[in-house]
């Protein structure tokens, strides 16, 4: 099968399940041919593939795998677009190599459609660097594309590792609804920064992602999310927390726009299967039991639909809602403890 | 928790018996000190029985383990080891040894016989002790004091065992607070910690952050036999302890030119780990280990070649750098063009190589010894015994009795 057969496949079951529709079924088989067609042309995941059988029928490729080869099923001349990670003090970045963003596009609009601009569009404000700054950026890309499907009106006021503070605060001066987006540690720039709090109206929301990744203080997620409300001017449940990342394609959001009484959860897009599996045998964990995240994104299909990640999480198959992630963390043991090391950085490690 | 009230009267107590320490003969010290530590070694004894029992839990290790660790360390720590390095304490005609009035050490939780070297070397150098012990696991330390304090409870008086999570400065600045002499085994954010908390007369030797690495030279490539002993004798040391020591070899380098080559030689150690499995099975793996474990996996498989089995894996990256292993078994084989590169390889790890491995005799180890460059001072250990260095190796490139004395001169 041609990438545009299976990318037209995966892209009628996307907007088939924009509305949060349901159909593990033909998600799974969709995810078996993807994975099969990837398996002949991604190099490193048919040596996965090789090493043993997969719980879950394909293997899952860590994402560390990115930051040491290109994991891509097209020649580095075809690439769209080539999304990093943020990388570690060594310099080693990981690379998410993109032939054709449109299921990119349409697993995002459809999800951020629904868990945050349920209601139409708005103004935009974003903490985060535009992506004309940060053009490997995927979080950038993506807010640049919110200004398309979802903006009045746009501001960026994080620029340079720098919050424009000034800027930041005039853009909320408003009468208008509008979402804030942007990264945790661009929030906690800003709670330092600001010196007085705003009130937004009606309908406003803000949308928080990613961790501290060493770059502004650590603040506990409840202790952010309460500050947020309060600098803001919005309630809690109008705060909406983003999981995604740059090996993936699709996000996750905080479900509490649309169940606000539901216990604060991730919702997982009918396109992407989500497993919490044993760290071991890689074997799923029993429904709500807490185990390594897997995800097996549809929309990935340029790269490996199957991504195993290093955050501890609880996957639950909660019929009202879809399935629900809660994530506990990034697993801390990359390193052995007592007087061993993390030197990793001081070696170069290509 | 102990209250810093009571960690006062324990640090007290411990400089009061210092007198009672100094006063006995350094020979007789060692003799007792290694009859605690034989009491411990002796499955038998109620000590020994002790430690079998309660060791498995609060360290994470199978119980063939733990009595391989007792076993490897306590065959080198008998009393003729004792006398010799009480021998070599003895300073030169002319000159007296004035001891610390009190020693500090700090121990970490990956390897449960570290505290062996610097509890014997302190009293053995006339210092009394306090050992702050992880909150996890304080079994061996505790059990040392209560042998010593079976065969002589005057010397056991120097020796006292606390423990508290770290990072509580109020405990942290107690404990050292009398301290001449303050032994840290610890991250190297540890360190740094106790480093901007200790007194500035106070010595501090820092045991952090490290790693072991090893080395099989074609000199040791012969024949099929020659390799294969060399992948046994590595093995162990990737399996000892669940390589989560600072002396546990990451990464093994095999010299070009030999009869076997480094992709072969990966499935010949592969082998031997999937033995030790049996024989030496590894403990069960923490989920954030599992989580490190996972990726470093990935990589090896997705870039080399990558065996693996029951609680262990070898992978083959050809001439990759170095990737730090997460433990728990898991080792890399990389080739090496030419032995004498070695040094350049190991040139940025600087302090944080404390073992070096070499397969093969002792003019092998000389040679890579002497093309280590400057600020490299691993034990350069025969392959095997990366994880058991003698009661008297070095400990960091310095004197296993560093700064637990000063010498007087007279002049």
């Amino acid at each position: 099968m041609s990438r545009a057969a299976l990318a037209a496949k995966i892209a009628a079951l996307i907007d088939r399940l924009a509305d949060g529709a349901r159909d593990d079924a033909a998600r799974d088989a969709l995810l078996s041919e993807a994975a099969a067609w990837q398996r002949t042309r991604v190099k490193p995941l048919a040596k996965l593939a090789g090493r043993r059988e997969d719980p879950l029928g394909f293997p899952a490729v860590p994402t560390d795998v990115f930051r040491y080869v290109r994991v891509a099923a097209h020649p580095p001349e075809e690439d769209a677009r080539v999304f990093r990670t943020s990388g570690t003090t060594s310099g080693a970045r990981g690379a998410s190599c993109v032939r054709e963003l449109d299921l990119y596009d349409r697993a995002a609009k459809a999800e951020a459609t629904r868990a945050l601009f349920s209601a139409g569009p708005m103004r935009l404000v974003f903490l985060a660097p535009h992506p004309d700054e940060a053009p490997d950026s995927s979080l950038s890309y993506m807010l640049g594309r919110f200004v398309d499907w979802f903006g009045t009106e746009a501001r960026w006021v994080f620029s340079e590792g720098r919050l424009d503070c000034v800027a930041l605060e005039a853009a909320l001066e408003t009468d208008a609804p509008t979402a804030v987006l942007g990264t945790s540690f661009a929030f906690v720039f800003a709670e330092d920064a600001l010196k007085r709090a705003f009130s937004l109206p009606a309908g406003s929301l803000v949308m928080q992602t990613g961790g501290f990744k060493g770059r502004s203080r650590e603040v506990a997620p409840d202790a952010l999310r309460a500050a947020i409300s309060a600098r803001y001017g919005v309630p809690e449940a109008r705060v909406v927390g983003e999981y995604g990342m740059t090996e993936l394609s699709s996000q996750m959001y905080e479900t509490t726009l649309r169940a606000p009484e539901a216990p604060r959860r991730y919702g997982v897009p009918g396109w992407v299967r989500c497993v919490a599996v044993d760290p071991e045998t890689l074997a799923p964990r029993p429904d709500g039991e807490p185990g390594l995240l897997r995800i097996d994104d549809l929309a990935n299909l340029d790269t490996a639909v199957g991504i195993q990640t290093s955050d501890l999480a609880t996957v639950r198959r909660d019929g009202a809602h879809g399935d629900t992630l809660e994530l506990h963390g990034r697993a801390s043991g990359a390193t052995p403890r007592g007087c061993s090391l993390a030197i990793e950085e001081a070696l170069g490690d290509r | 928790m102990i209250g810093e009230a009571e960690l006062r009267d324990r640090v007290e107590a411990a400089i009061s018996a210092g007198a009672q320490l100094r006063a006995r003969p350094r020979e007789e010290v060692a003799s007792l000190v290694a009859a605690a530590w034989g009491l411990i070694a002796d499955p038998e004894r109620a000590p020994g029985r002790a430690a079998r029992e309660r060791l498995p839990e609060t360290t994470g290790l199978s119980l063939p383990m733990i009595a391989w660790a007792l076993r490897a360390t306590f065959e080198q720590t008998d009393e003729a080891a004792h006398l010799e390095a009480a021998r070599r304490m003895t300073p030169a005609e002319g000159a007296a040894l004035s001891p610390a009035r009190l020693s500090a050490l700090i121990l970490a939780g990956n390897v449960f016989t570290a505290c062996v070297q610097p509890c014997s070397m302190a009293l053995l150098a006339g210092s009394p002790l306090i050992v702050k012990a992880s909150s996890k696991d304080d079994v061996l330390p505790q059990l040392f004091v209560a042998a010593l304090a079976e065969i002589d409870l005057e010397l056991a008086e120097a020796c006292e065992v606390v423990t508290f999570p770290g990072g509580t400065p109020s405990l942290e600045s107690a404990l050292m607070s009398r301290a001449d002499v303050v032994s840290v085994y610890g991250s190297d954010a540890t360190l740094t910690a106790v480093r901007q908390r200790l007194s500035p007369t106070a010595t501090l030797v820092p045991h952090g952050h490290g790693l072991g690495v090893g080395l099989v030279p074609r000199g040791a490539l012969g024949d099929e036999a020659e390799a294969a002993a060399a992948a046994t004798a590595f093995a162990l040391d990737v399996a000892a302890y669940d390589q989560r020591g600072c002396m546990s070899p990451h990464v093994i380098w095999v010299e070009r030119g030999g009869a076997i080559d480094a992709r072969r030689w990966a499935s010949m150690l592969a082998t031997q780990l999937g033995r030790l499995a049996e024989d030496l099975p590894r403990g069960a793996l923490p989920a954030d280990v599992g989580a490190a474990q996972i990726q470093w996996r990935g990589v090896a498989a997705a870039r080399g070649e990558l065996h693996e089995g029951d609680g262990w894996a070898v992978s083959y990256e050809g001439r990759a750098a170095l990737r730090i292993s997460p433990g728990w078994r898991n080792v890399m084989v990389l080739d090496l063009e030419d032995a004498r590169q070695v040094g350049a390889a190991l040139g940025s790890l600087g302090v944080h190589l404390k073992t070096l491995g070499v397969a093969g005799d002792a003019a092998l180890r000389r040679s890579v010894a002497a093309s280590l460059p400057p600020g490299v001072a691993p034990r350069v250990a025969p392959a095997g015994r990366m994880q058991r260095p003698s009661l008297l190796s070095l400990a960091d490139g310095r004197p296993p009795w560093e700064g637990l004395f000063r010498l007087t001169a007279l002049e």
